[in-house]
Order: C-alpha cells, then structure tokens, then sequence
C-alpha cells in the first residue's frame, strides 16, 4: 500500500473515533448529564441493579424525588455510587459573606436559591449513605453531587465492561482473539 | 454470504435486531398492561400510627459535634394490595412509606421515608401489616422536629425487566403530628 | 493449507446463498413473534428468552454450515480452449 492509501485509512480511523465521540458528547448535552450511560459496578442495589447493568440516566429535573435512583460521585473520588433516595430537604441557605480563596475547590453557590439536600441508600445495604460521604458532608447537594437519576436500564450488557478491567485473562484472550481475526481475514 | 463466517455474522446482526424489537414489544406490552390498571393512583390505607421522639448524640444518627439531634421512629398498620402493578416485565416493585412536611420559611419543603420493602412476586404483593415498625431512626435537617404535622402516604417504584422504571403513590394520605421528645418534662404520660 | 482454510470456510454457491438468506430470516421472524406470544400469553419473560435462544440456535444450526442443499447448483465456470498470442 502506498503512502496516500495508508493515510487514508487513518484517517477512515480517526473519523470512526471522532464521530463516536461526538455521540458520547451529544448525548450528555442532550440528558444534561456528565456521563448519560453508566455501568452499575457492585451489588449493593440488589435485587433491582445486578453488576454489568447498564444504566441510562437523565439529569434535566430541577430537582429529584424521594423514591428516585440517582447516580451520585463524592466530591474527589472519581467512582460513580448508585443508590435510591431516602430523604430530600429544600433549603434556601444563608448568604456567606466570607470570601473565597481562588484555589477553593467548593462549587460557587447563587444566594437565595433553593438547594436540595439529599440523603440516599443503596436497596442491599443496612444503613444510609453517611459514611460514604466526604468527611463533614451530611447530605448531597442535587445540583453539585448528583450525575443523574435512572430513568432505564438494560439487564447484563455492560459485564464486558467489568470483566476487561478487572479479570487480567478475558482482556488478553480479547485482544488475542482480536489479533488472531486480523491475521485470518482474507479481506 | 459465501462463507461460513459471513453468515454467521449476518445472523448475529439480524439477531440482535430481532432483540431489539422483542424488548421493545416487551416493554410497550407491560406498559399498557400497567396503565389499565392504573398504577400511579391505587387504593392503600394507612392507619394507627403511633410516633416516638428521642434524642440521639451520635454521627450516625445525624448529630453534629454531639449536638441533640432529635430522631423519630413510627409503629403503623398498613392495608394494601398491589397484585396490579404485577405483570410478565415486572422484575421488582419496591413500596416505601414517604412522611411529607414544611420546615422555616428559609426549608420550604422536607421529605422523609420511614419504612421500605421490596416485592418481588405477585403473591406477596397484598400487604396487611399490623403495628410494622420503621425500618430506621429518622432526623430532619433542622435539629428539632417542633412537633410539626407531617403527610404520610404510601408510594412505590416499579422495576421492569426491561424499560423505564415507573412509580405511583397512593390515594390520600395520614396526618401525623411528630410528638414531644419521650421523657421530657413537658411530655404529658 | 489452502484446502484446510477452504474446507473452514464453508463456501455454497448462489442458489444456496438466496435459500439460506430466506431460511434465515423466517426463521427469525417466526421465532421473534413465537416467543413474544409465549411470553405474554404464559406472562413469564423467561420463556420468551429462552423460547427465542432456541430459535437463535435452530437458526444458526440450519444456515451455518454448508449443508448439501446449499451447494446443489455449483457455479460452473467457462473452461479455456483457446490460447492467447503475445504479438511482440
């Protein structure tokens, strides 16, 4: 193959990329959400989420309903937790006149806006949430904390997922597999 | 088509677009079978609901810097038959007793829930509880619950095996007055 | 090694590629409707699955291999009985 065949064919790549990418993007912005199709991760939703569900969230409520799955990240830690909500309150906070440093990393809050304040519990788990917040947090804060509620979900796909990060054997069998395919292609 | 593999990968694209509309049959199906029934809106009583205050001092019942924090716990009849939101799609219905109230004018609106269970067949699904105690001890944001009058009703979230997850609460609801804290000096015995 | 590869690769001539592409999506079709109505009928999601994995296997059991049905009109090609001059 020559010189100008080969750069096609990378740039045949780069659009495939590309345009899946698009897709992701298009689809947060149209949910509102920062990551719209999530991957339930452990049991503790059981018997309604098994692990490799995926989960198709939808963000543009103003707020969430007691009863609702939310999927929720704790400020600093990157993994997505899904659980249902056990309590909301509504509260309009007082203005704070202190100012803060440009280094702060505590989201910026309107004055006189309401703020939902949420407490939630996974369906498998003993207790409430608490000690899975960031140290001082009592509630979560819809707008900070939530990624989204669950409006549906497709049953085991997602296991693919889990198993190449975190089974060594199926993500080397995978890419041989892949390999070997190229290899035995006449095409 | 020529070869093996070329078919075998036709089929899997065929297949999986037969699944596609497989779910979606399911799903449309359940969907209209649950709306007959009408599962937002179904009958379910609530009754003889009896409220204990005490006051906790612990992080795990949301007491700040072992600050009094007043905590509620109900004990509570309930009357219900859900057979109706049971169909071939129904993978789980998760029924929990809500308790809506207002706070200070800066907390407009609090909602709580006091109990839950999950139902998985259509034979559990007619409750008739006596004296059910709350599945936890609950705190509201503020630290005292000013024996405030609260709302209970009854709602439920429907799990499908496939499609979009549904809820419903019932009709009416029970007015509960959070009491005094237990043992205190102005309680009357 | 080539006539391994071509004895994997299960080739059928084009009468038997048509039969089998029709096979196939009746098959389906049939199939995704069969385990619909049993799956409402009996009001059980499980026997839709696996009233369609049965299908899904009858399917490819039927289509996949090269059955002697799909190979009953080979393609018969032009034979050479002439010879080309390369005219300098």
């Amino acid at each position: 193959m020559n010189l100008r065949q080969q750069l096609i064919q990378g740039l045949n790549i780069a659009m495939v990329v590309c345009s899946a990418f698009m897709f992701w993007k298009g689809l947060a912005l149209v949910t509102g959400s920062s990551s719209p199709i999530v991957v339930v991760l452990s049991g503790s939703m059981e018997p309604a989420f098994q692990r490799g569900d995926i989960l198709f969230l939808w963000n543009r409520n103003q707020y969430v309903d007691v009863g609702d799955i939310v999927v929720y990240n704790i400020k600093e830690k990157e993994i997505p937790i899904v659980h249902r909500v056990m309590r909301e309150h509504k509260v309009i906070p007082e203005v704070k006149t202190k100012k803060r440093s440009a280094r702060s990393k505590k989201p910026v809050h309107e004055p006189g806006k309401v703020r939902q304040l949420l407490l939630t519990k996974g369906d498998n788990n003993p207790t409430d949430d608490l000690p899975l917040y960031a140290y001082g947090q009592t509630y979560l804060d819809r707008e900070d904390d939530i990624v989204g509620k669950v409006m549906g979900y497709i049953p085991k796909l997602g296991y693919v997922t889990i198993l190449i990060t975190e089974n060594v054997y199926f993500k080397y069998a995978l890419l041989g597999l892949l390999g070997l395919s190229t290899l035995l292609q006449k095409e | 088509m020529f070869s093996a593999l070329q078919r075998f990968q036709g089929i899997s694209s065929n297949v999986i677009t037969a699944a596609i509309w497989i779910s979606l049959f399911v799903a449309l199906s359940s969907y209209a079978q649950l709306y007959l029934n009408e599962f937002r809106s179904l009958p379910a009583v609530i009754d003889h609901v009896k409220a204990v205050t005490t006051l906790k001092y612990s992080r795990g019942f949301g007491s700040r810097n072992r600050e009094p924090k007043e905590n509620s716990r109900i004990a509570f009849d309930l009357t219900a038959d859900i057979s109706d939101l049971f169909n071939w799609n129904t993978k789980q219905v998760f029924v929990y007793l809500t308790a809506e109230y207002e706070g200070q004018p800066s907390i407009p609106a609090n909602k709580v829930t006091f109990w839950n269970k999950i139902i998985t067949k259509k034979e559990d699904a007619v409750l008739n509880l006596q004296k059910e105690r709350s599945s936890f001890s609950v705190w509201d944001v503020e630290d005292s619950f000013r024996q405030r009058n609260a709302s209970l009703k009854l709602e439920w979230n429907i799990q499908p095996h496939v499609g979009l997850l549904l809820w419903g609460e019932n009709k009416g609801s029970y007015e509960l007055t959070f009491p005094e804290v237990k043992g205190s000096s102005s309680a009357s015995t | 090694m080539d006539q391994l590869v071509s004895k994997f690769e299960g080739n059928i001539d084009f009468k038997g590629q048509q039969l089998a592409e029709s096979v196939s999506n009746t098959v389906l079709i049939v199939g995704s409707v069969a385990s619909c109505l049993i799956g409402f009928v009996t009001q059980n999601v499980k026997l839709t699955c696996y009233a369609f994995a049965i299908f899904l296997i009858l399917d490819l059991v039927i289509v996949v291999p090269p059955w002697k049905q799909y190979r009953a009109n080979p393609v018969r090609f032009a034979t050479s009985n002439r010879s080309i001059e390369v005219v300098n």
